[in-house]
C-alpha cells in the first residue's frame, strides 16, 4: 500500500519524467482518482520543468526542415478535405470550417498585433475552437444516429432552476450532456452523472460547471444500455464515487 | 495551417534546442521538430487548455519524444553531465525579447543556487532523459538519495522561481 505522502512526493519525479513505468502508472492512477493535492503538486512541478526549457537558447531548424514539414501538412490537409468532401456530412462541416477560418483569421489578426504577449492565448483559443468543432461534429453524429435517445433533465432541490439535455447513442455507447443554470460547486466536490437502468445507477463521468452555470460532458464508452433510461446528476466528493451518495440536482427519463 | 505556421515559427527554436540538448544530434533534433509539430497538426485538438499552458504541453511532448529516442537507443556513453555550460548558454542569448531574456536569467539564477548534486541529478533527468535508476547508477548513489535530491532540487527551484517572480 503506497502512502499518500509517497505519491505526493512523486509529483516532481513524474513531471521530470524520471519515474519507471510502474511508478508512473501508479501515480497516474492516483491522479485519475481525483486527488486535488497531487494535481496541484504536479501543476507546480510542471511550471518548474517548463521554466527549465528557458535556459536553452532557441536553435532554429533549417528552412528545409520547415519546408518539409509544411509540405507534408499541405498534403495531409488536401487528403483530409477530400475525405470530408466525400462524406454526406460535409454540408454540416462546410459552415463550421468557414466559421473556423474566420475565427482563426481573427485570432491571427490579434496575434499580429501583439505576438509575444498573446501567442499562448491565441493558440489556446484556436485549440478551443477546434475542440468545440470536433465535439460538435461528434454530437451531430450522435444526434443523427438511428437509435439515439434524448433525455430532458429538470433541476431538483437547491438547483431547481437548472435544466439539461442528454443525448445517448447506445450503438456507439456515446453520451452528450448539456447543462444550464447549475451553480458552480466549492473545491473538493464535483457533479457526477448517473445512468440508471432497472434501478441500478452506473457512473457516466464527473464534471464541473462554468461560472455562468453551463457545462458539457462528453461521455465515451458508456455502459451498454437497452430500454428506458433514467439520467441523474448528484453532488459528490471530488473525483466521484462508485455509487451516488450526495443530493440529486438533475433528473430525467 | 496558418496558425500552425505561427506556432512553428514561435516555438521551433525551443523544440529543437530541447531535442539537441537531449539527443546531441542535429539530425535527430530536426526529426524531433518534425515529429512534434506533425503531432500538433494531427492531434492538436487533444490539447486541453484547462490543464496548463500551451508551451508546457508542447515542451512536454518534445521531451517525451526525446526520451523515447534516448531510452530506445540506450546510448549511455554519450551522456555527459551538462552542469554550468547552461549558464554560458544563457549569456549567449541573442533574443531581442527582453522579457524572455529576463525570464531566462531568473531560471539560470535559480539553477545556480542549487547545490551541485541536486542540479546534476535534475540535469541528467531533464536534459538527458535518464530515469532515476539510471541517474543513480550513473552517479553511483543509492536510488533513495537520488530521488531525494531531485525532489529537493525541484522544490528549491520552485521556491526560487516564485520568489523571483515566477518566470513561467
Amino acid at each position: 500500500m503506497t502512502r499518500h505522502q509517497d505519491l505526493l512526493d512523486s509529483a516532481s519525479l513524474y513531471a521530470l519524467e524520471v519515474l519507471d513505468k510502474e511508478e508512473r502508472e501508479r501515480f497516474e492512477s492516483h491522479l485519475a482518482s481525483g486527488c486535488d493535492e497531487c494535481q496541484t503538486a504536479l501543476r507546480e512541478a510542471r511550471s518548474v520543468t517548463d521554466a527549465l526549457v528557458l535556459v536553452l537558447d532557441p536553435v532554429r531548424p533549417s528552412k528545409e526542415v520547415r519546408a518539409k514539414l509544411f509540405e507534408r501538412v499541405r498534403q495531409d490537409r488536401g487528403s483530409s478535405e477530400h475525405e470530408r468532401a466525400s462524406k454526406p456530412r460535409s454540408r454540416i462541416w462546410i459552415p463550421l470550417a468557414a466559421a473556423a477560418s474566420l475565427l482563426a483569421a481573427l485570432g491571427l489578426g490579434l496575434h499580429a498585433y501583439s505576438l509575444r504577449q498573446s501567442l499562448d492565448e491565441e493558440q489556446q483559443a484556436r485549440q478551443e475552437v477546434e475542440t468545440r468543432f470536433s465535439v460538435l461534429q461528434d454530437a451531430v453524429d450522435a444526434l443523427t444516429a438511428p437509435r439515439t435517445q434524448t433525455v430532458a433533465l429538470a433541476g431538483q432541490g437547491s438547483a431547481s432552476g437548472a435544466v439539461a439535455k442528454a443525448f445517448i447513442d447506445p450503438d456507439n455507447r456515446r453520451l452528450f450532456l448539456y447543462v444550464h443554470n447549475l451553480p458552480p460547486l466549492p473545491p473538493g466536490s464535483t457533479y457526477q452523472l448517473w445512468l440508471i437502468v432497472d434501478g441500478v445507477p452506473v457512473s457516466a463521468g464527473v464534471f464541473g460547471v462554468e461560472p455562468n452555470g453551463t457545462a458539457r460532458l462528453d461521455g465515451e464508452r458508456i455502459p451498454a444500455l437497452e430500454g428506458a433510461i433514467t439520467v441523474a446528476v448528484t453532488v459528490e466528493p471530488a473525483g466521484g464515487v462508485p455509487q451516488p451518495t450526495g443530493p440529486m440536482v438533475l433528473l430525467g427519463s | 495551417m496558418e496558425a500552425l505556421e505561427v506556432l512553428y515559427d514561435r516555438y521551433c527554436g525551443y523544440v529543437r534546442a530541447i531535442a539537441l540538448r537531449s539527443t546531441g544530434s542535429p539530425e535527430e533534433a530536426d526529426e524531433v521538430v518534425q515529429d512534434v509539430f506533425w503531432q500538433l497538426w494531427k492531434s492538436g485538438i487533444r490539447y486541453d487548455p484547462g490543464r496548463g499552458r500551451f508551451s508546457t504541453w508542447l515542451f512536454a511532448i518534445t521531451r517525451s519524444r526525446c526520451i523515447d529516442r534516448l531510452r530506445s537507443r540506450r546510448r549511455d556513453s554519450s551522456l555527459e553531465p551538462l552542469s554550468l555550460d547552461l549558464a554560458e548558454s544563457g549569456r549567449r542569448n541573442p533574443e531581442e525579447d527582453a522579457d524572455l531574456a529576463e525570464r531566462q536569467r531568473v531560471v539560470l539564477d535559480a539553477l545556480q543556487q542549487l547545490p551541485v548534486p541536486q542540479r546534476q541529478a535534475l540535469e541528467l533527468g531533464f536534459y538527458q532523459g535518464m530515469t532515476h535508476r539510471e541517474i543513480a547508477a550513473r552517479l553511483g548513489e543509492p536510488l533513495g538519495t537520488v530521488k531525494s535530491r531531485i525532489k529537493m532540487g525541484m522544490d528549491k527551484l520552485k521556491q526560487s522561481l516564485w520568489s523571483m517572480g515566477s518566470p513561467s
